[in-house]
């Protein structure tokens, strides 16, 4: 019951100290929300960036294009070889005239009727039976060496390349969520120790009639957890806010593709989460800097 | 309940404030501390108050050895003692009141309790009609008086005052020789400092003369 007192003291004494000095605890607070926005935003726009990659199809396609002077027989002899890959599932032809028919009924009609003879050529689509990245190579890189074959596109290529990038985006989050926790520490801590200094007297005088260093300590605490809570949130509104901002632009582009794609926000749980490392961070560097005045305290008092 | 035990306090430097000190203060006792300033006076009672360390010898309070104490056992051993300061170390950020309930919201008192307690002390000392008050509007006699209600809210059993009476004129050090007299009568042991020994002849208090941080008794 008495704990459970000292620390409501302790909250309100925290409220009081933000109300006194409402247009430096709000500066900090943009701060610290700023700061903790870059990480945030960063990790929202992986985040539609991954879900993005989920809505495309994720099976694996590889199409090889014939030399556009082959023969039947080289078509008969190409699909001999490729009944003995055993990682393949499946080889669909599409002739050239196939091709082109499915050419003329599409807005290219019209151009394709002109052509004296037909530029396309014949084609492959494989099924490959496995997803093992290494044995896909191995049978791209055997398809590619037949004579008969003058090129082969891997649909994954451009998804393998996409998601590398990704992991690198990720990584890049990290480190910048790192770093700007590091600065939100340091801005915490400072932002603290200016009111430890401002309330100087009223340390001493408590410590000197009886006051615990945890007394003295919780409302800076409890200072520290409130400002970063508030900027955990208005690291959030920032993201919303640069969300709102450019969504325009990617319904746009998303149209363009005549996909329906929508920014979204990451998890509630993932929101909590900023919030609480933003508050725990604060915390911190509320702790930092009142230990650092407590000990120079103590040390002055022999 | 108080006890020196050849008490050396020698600061970095080599100043020695106290040397070679023995004495003993009784359960309800009240002592004077007489000596010019800078004779050790304001060291002895920080040393009772565990707000300096001795270098060395031996402090007892209330059986405890004050310089042997872990500094998270000090705000416990503070709680028992009331101080009242030269410089008041008053807060000048909160009211009357608030500078009073200062100790009991240190010790988890319940709003009601302390806002009691409170009320009872600044009675004691005539600054209730001034409680809603800043103390930078009471006079230096009240501001002196609000760091008693202070010092006194928690009842604590040592009264220690450094040169509570040094700025004030005759007639007003006598009401507060008389409020502490007050004290004393009910059982708190009180030591208090004075540069100024005359006016105190009168009264029937044992004192204890420091010079030079020795004592001459």
């Amino acid at each position: 019951m008495n704990s459970i007192r000292l620390r409501m003291i302790a909250l309100r004494s925290a409220m009081q100290q933000m109300l006194r000095m409402p247009l430096s605890s709000l500066l900090n607070t943009i701060v610290i929300g700023i700061a903790a926005s870059f990480p945030l935003g960063l990790y929202t726009l992986l985040f539609n960036v991954d879900s993005l990659l989920g809505q495309l199809p994720q099976q694996n396609q590889i199409t090889i294009f014939l030399k556009t002077s082959a023969t039947p027989v080289d078509i008969k002899q190409v699909q001999t070889l490729l009944r003995n890959q055993p990682d393949l599932a499946q080889a669909s032809l599409i002739t050239r005239d196939q091709a082109l028919q499915t050419m003329k009924s599409g807005t290219l009609g019209a151009m394709i009727d002109a052509l004296p003879e037909n530029p396309l050529p014949d084609a492959f689509n494989l099924t490959p039976s496995t997803s093992d990245p290494e044995r896909l190579q191995k049978l791209v890189t055997t398809i590619s060496n037949w004579p008969q074959v003058e090129s082969i596109q891997h649909d994954s290529d451009w998804a393998k390349r996409l998601a590398a990038l990704l992991d690198f985006g990720r990584q890049l989050t990290v480190l910048l969520a790192a770093a700007l926790g590091t600065a939100l520490l340091v801005i915490a801590s400072n932002a603290i120790r200016m009111q430890v200094l401002t309330r100087n007297d009223e340390i001493e005088v408590s410590k000197l009639i009886g006051a615990t260093n945890t007394f003295i300590r919780r409302p800076f605490a409890y200072f520290g957890l409130l400002q970063g809570a508030c900027g955990g949130l208005l690291a959030i509104g920032c993201v919303v806010l640069a969300m709102h901002l450019i969504s325009p632009n990617v319904n746009q582009v998303a149209s363009l593709y005549a996909a329906s794609f929508a920014l979204r926000l990451p998890e509630p749980l993932i929101l909590l989460a900023a919030i609480a490392i933003t508050s725990l961070l604060c915390w911190i560097g509320a702790l930092l800097a009142v230990n650092r005045h407590l000990r120079q305290l103590d040390h002055q008092q022999g | 309940m108080i006890h020196f035990s050849q008490v050396i306090k020698r600061y970095a430097g080599g100043y020695e404030a106290l040397k070679n000190i023995s004495f003993e203060i009784e359960d309800g006792e009240m002592v004077l501390l007489s000596g010019h300033s800078g004779a050790g006076k304001s060291t002895l009672l920080n040393l009772i108050a565990g707000i300096e360390r001795p270098t060395s010898g031996t402090v007892l309070v209330n059986g405890q050895n004050v310089g042997a104490l872990n500094r998270a056992a000090i705000p416990y051993l503070r709680r028992n003692i009331g101080l009242i300061f030269q410089d008041h170390k008053l807060l000048f950020d909160r009211s009357v009141m608030n500078n009073v309930r200062l100790p009991l919201d240190i010790a988890g008192y319940s709003h009601q309790d302390a806002q009691k307690r409170a009320r009872a002390a600044l009675d004691r000392v005539g600054l209730l009609p001034k409680e809603k008050l800043n103390p930078i509007h009471l006079s230096g006699g009240e501001q002196q008086r609000l760091c008693i209600a202070r010092a006194i809210v928690h009842r604590p059993s040592i009264l220690l005052a450094d040169e509570p009476t040094g700025n004030l004129d005759h007639a007003y050090a006598e009401d507060i020789m008389d409020l502490f007299e007050s004290f004393n009568q009910v059982g708190v042991t009180v030591v208090l400092s004075t540069h100024d020994e005359g006016f105190l002849k009168q009264r029937p208090h044992r004192i204890l003369r420091l010079k030079q941080g020795g004592l001459s008794q």
